[in-house]
């Protein structure tokens, strides 16, 4: 279940399940949703993540980019070990902030 | 997260406690001394450099990577602890734990002096010619102009030293990994278990943005240094050859060419910059012809570059001693018997293998069996045992264990019924002993079926041992 947090131009979203082809769309239209709103500085938030695959990671980086658009910036928070090593391996690290906290 | 930060400060202040009293004592013994005691200190600072990158204290992780380059020198006898050396890492550690006391603010604190100094002392172990590639930048400008890596020359002339391949490959993480019904995660582990990943980048322009439908491509490049030759890397990749470049020594001169990619200054150039002839391409090999004429044309610039290797990078010890000073890391069976020929293709077996990231990981079995490569004579032929763990830790064990067995001059069955677990490296080196045992008319078998982790690796590896020189079976 998502958990999404807006407060003013902050939001912080918690998909709570793995980043994958099979939820991709419906996570896609949560993002746009916030950022209709105004949103510019958005959280991702990744507990409880596990896997990430590389329709997962597309929508990352489409999710960054559209967010840059706007002015804005793309956090990502909560990361499992794994997934944090994985963005750092493949540089993503210098695109966006990746943090497991 | 709160326990993770805790035990990463407790670990870190128990680790930094005894750097003093063991850096001075490494001074005091200098050169040749006690070995155990660096690779201590290195590990220290090996492991908080993994924590703070864990952690986001990037400044912690960048200090501590500094300190770890310079102890990786003292450990290979690159630099000579003495107390200048010596004092320049104290004050390092000092400051170390000043930013782990701070750690909430370290990001924002200063270490420039630190990592200036000790960029200094790596320097000064260079060959004159070379300390320009510490801080010079070679641009690759990738044929799709989508996007370009940056690497330090030094970064790039240590991993070909190693007797590595450097390639460039052009991933599409939908085309090459999600459709084959992988994870990115496996296929960083992979790279990453297979040789060293020198940089990479995500052409994340191409992948559009949440407008539309979502991209069906994410061009993800690798610049990766392999022991694989390029037959081998072909099948090892798992990507169309039209995406896999081999990138040549910036000083080879090829013909420009607008589909591949291109190694050379960064951005303006300087009056002097000693790159503005680096045009380090290469045309991907369509068949086998093309690949070996390439291989020859790498082959024999790398001799050239060979022979002012520095030779401390050679394996040292035991067979490769034989081969002399002229191109150590580029020798071949054929040199090394004293029949050299000029094609040069059998390249790989006496090149330096890359070290292991932790020397000291290897298991104390692998350490006994290095003693004595179990060879016994079985009629007309030899018979050579490979047991155990065949992976990259053991490589040059493995290889001279090969070599021994070739250089008896009677065929040669190999009994590697008792490998436990392989990995790349374990291909290569079957791939090579079979190429110089026809390049010396020698037989080379199989005394025993692979073991399945062999032929599991094989699999995954979709590599096709029909279609590369490899031991017969029995």
């Amino acid at each position: 279940m998502t958990e999404i947090v807006t407060n003013g131009a902050a939001a912080t979203i918690a998909p709570g399940k793995d980043i994958v082809a099979s939820m991709v769309e419906e996570l896609k239209a949560e993002v746009l949703a916030v950022l209709d709103e105004g949103v510019t500085e958005l959280t991702l938030n990744l507990k409880g993540v596990v896997m990430v695959d590389s329709i997962g990671l597309g929508l990352l980086i489409a999710i960054h980019n559209s967010v840059g658009k706007h002015g804005g910036r793309l956090r990502i928070t909560g990361a499992s070990p794994d997934i944090l090593k994985l963005m750092q391996t493949m540089r993503l690290d210098q695109h966006f902030e990746v943090k497991s906290a | 997260m709160d326990e993770i930060l805790a035990a990463f400060l407790e670990d870190t202040r128990e680790h930094l406690a005894d750097i003093e009293t063991d850096l001075l004592d490494i001074e005091e013994l200098g050169d040749g001394g006690d070995s155990e005691l660096v690779n201590k200190v290195f590990r220290t600072a090996h492991s908080i450099k993994g924590s703070a990158g864990f952690l986001g204290m990037d400044t912690i992780r960048d200090l501590s990577h500094k300190i770890e380059s310079v102890l990786d020198a003292i450990r290979s006898g690159e630099m000579q602890p003495d107390p200048e050396v010596i004092n320049i890492v104290l004050r390092a550690f000092d400051r170390l734990a000043e930013l782990v006391d701070n750690h909430a603010e370290s990001n924002e604190m200063d270490i420039s002096e630190h990592t200036q100094t000790l960029t200094a002392l790596l320097t000064d172990t260079l060959p004159e010619e070379e300390r320009a590639g510490v801080t010079t930048k070679l641009c690759l400008n990738l044929p799709s102009g989508g996007s370009v890596l940056n690497i330090l020359e030094h970064d790039l002339r240590k991993a070909r030293k190693n007797g590595n391949y450097i390639y460039l490959v052009e991933y599409d993480l939908i085309h090459d990994v999600h459709r084959k019904g992988k994870t990115p995660i496996e296929l960083m582990q992979f790279l990453e278990k297979s040789g060293l990943i020198i940089d990479c980048g995500m052409d994340i322009g191409a992948v559009g943005d949440l407008s539309g439908e979502l991209s069906a491509r994410i061009p993800f490049h690798v610049l990766y240094a392999s022991i694989l030759e390029p037959e081998l890397a072909k099948a090892i990749f798992q990507v169309d050859n039209r995406y896999i470049h081999e990138i040549l020594d910036e000083h080879t001169q090829q013909a420009e060419s607008t589909t591949t990619p291109t190694l050379g200054a960064c951005a303006p150039k300087e009056a002097d910059a000693m790159h503005e002839d680096a045009t380090a391409t290469q045309a991907p090999p369509n068949d086998l012809d093309d690949l070996e004429a390439a291989f020859d044309a790498a082959w024999s610039q790398a001799g050239a570059v060979g022979a002012n290797a520095d030779a401390s990078q050679a394996i040292t010890g035991g067979m490769t001693k034989q081969t002399g000073p002229a191109c150590e890391t580029d020798t071949n069976f054929e040199a090394m018997s004293g029949e050299s020929q000029d094609s040069g293709f059998v390249l790989d077996m006496d090149a330096p293998l890359p070290e292991a990231e932790e020397a000291d990981a290897l298991p104390p079995e692998a350490a006994q069996a290095a003693d004595a490569p179990p060879l016994r004579t079985d009629g007309d032929a030899t018979v050579l045992t490979l047991s155990g763990e065949a992976t990259i830790a053991r490589a040059a064990e493995l290889k001279n264990a090969l070599l021994q067995g070739l250089n008896t001059g009677s065929s040669l069955a190999l009994d590697v019924a008792g490998i436990t677990a392989a990995d790349v490296t374990f291909l290569q080196l079957l791939h090579a002993a079979a190429k110089s045992a026809k390049a010396r008319s020698i037989g080379l078998t199989l005394a025993t079926p692979l073991p399945a982790p062999v032929l599991e690796l094989i699999a995954r590896a979709g590599l096709d041992t029909n279609q590369v020189d490899w031991p017969a079976s029995a």
